[in-house]
């Protein structure tokens, strides 16, 4: 099978994973979202067991990832595992977590359950995705000037 | 503790497994084919390159697929939504702004990136919880 194919199954399942995953851990439910962040009413503390899970099982794997790259091992597609590289903390990562987070905030919505439930049939996500590609776009168009 | 928290709306164990089974999804991605599992950066990437099947693509169409066979099965939950629509482009133009000027999200940094021990994501995640914390504290005070 070629590398391609590999990445593409790859790719498929775990997008298939990663939805199912957000709709079990009722993170595609903005309430859930604004019921944690909203700490000092009625605080949920449902996403932050979420981000635990998740943290639990991925960080010994990508320990292991990391370990294998040091040995000059490659991913199971044959290629190099693309792990970033940058350390600094710049202020287009402090501004840009800012912005995000007050966004996140008001809806309790970020890109993939936004996306969930825009592919599940809700039109207001569907205006929030459509916001957020522009708000990609804005993006794109600042750092080309 | 326990006055504080909403026992009535904590859901340990759909958030627990949920949460695994998105940890999961991470580490198929990265064990799998070297990618990290960051939702901003694969959406952006899958429509920049179209009408290429990337593989930004074929993990959106991934979730796509997912999600409409789970609506078929066990029908898609019930979701509060009926916001006013500024408040849905301010907050879409923003995440759409913030999560690419930061080069992440939660699921980017706060998942791939933590597991990791990124000091970046580690930051970003903190930066975005913070100001997530005060835009959604915020709003409540102004609710009530």
């Amino acid at each position: 099978m070629t590398n391609n194919r590999l990445t593409l199954i790859f790719s498929f399942l775990s997008g298939i994973i990663f939805a199912i995953g957000l709709i079990v851990s009722q993170m595609v439910n903005p309430e859930k979202v604004l019921g944690f962040l909203r700490i000092f009413h009625n605080w949920d503390p449902s996403l932050g067991l979420v981000m635990g899970g998740g943290i639990a099982l991925a960080m010994p794997v990508f320990f292991y990832v990391k370990s294998r790259k040091s040995e000059g091992k490659k991913a199971l597609n044959h290629e190099d595992y693309d792990l970033p590289t940058a350390t600094k903390i710049t202020p287009q990562l402090v501004i840009g977590s800012l912005i995000f987070g007050v966004g996140w905030g008001i809806l309790g919505f970020c890109p993939a359950p936004a996306l969930v439930t825009a592919l599940a049939g809700y039109s207001e996500s569907m205006l929030f995705v459509v916001a957020m590609l522009a708000g990609f776009w804005l993006h794109a168009k600042l750092i080309k000037n | 503790m326990y006055a504080w928290i909403d026992v009535a709306s904590f859901t340990p164990w759909s958030a627990l497994i949920g949460g695994l089974i998105i940890g999961l999804a991470a580490a198929v991605l990265i064990v799998g084919s070297g990618h990290i599992m960051g939702m901003s950066g694969i959406l952006k990437s899958s429509i920049v390159q179209l009408p290429k099947l990337s593989w930004q693509l074929v993990f959106v169409i991934g979730m796509a697929v997912a999600t409409w066979v789970y609506a078929l099965v066990f029908g898609f939950p019930e979701i509060e939504m009926g916001q006013p629509i500024w408040k849905i482009i301010v907050a879409g133009l923003l995440v759409g702004f913030g999560t690419r000027l930061g080069s992440g999200c939660t699921s980017g940094h706060g998942i791939c990136g933590i597991s990791r021990l990124s000091s970046r994501s580690i930051i970003a995640t903190i930066l975005f919880l913070s100001s997530g914390i005060a835009t959604a504290t915020i709003f409540a005070m102004l609710q009530s």
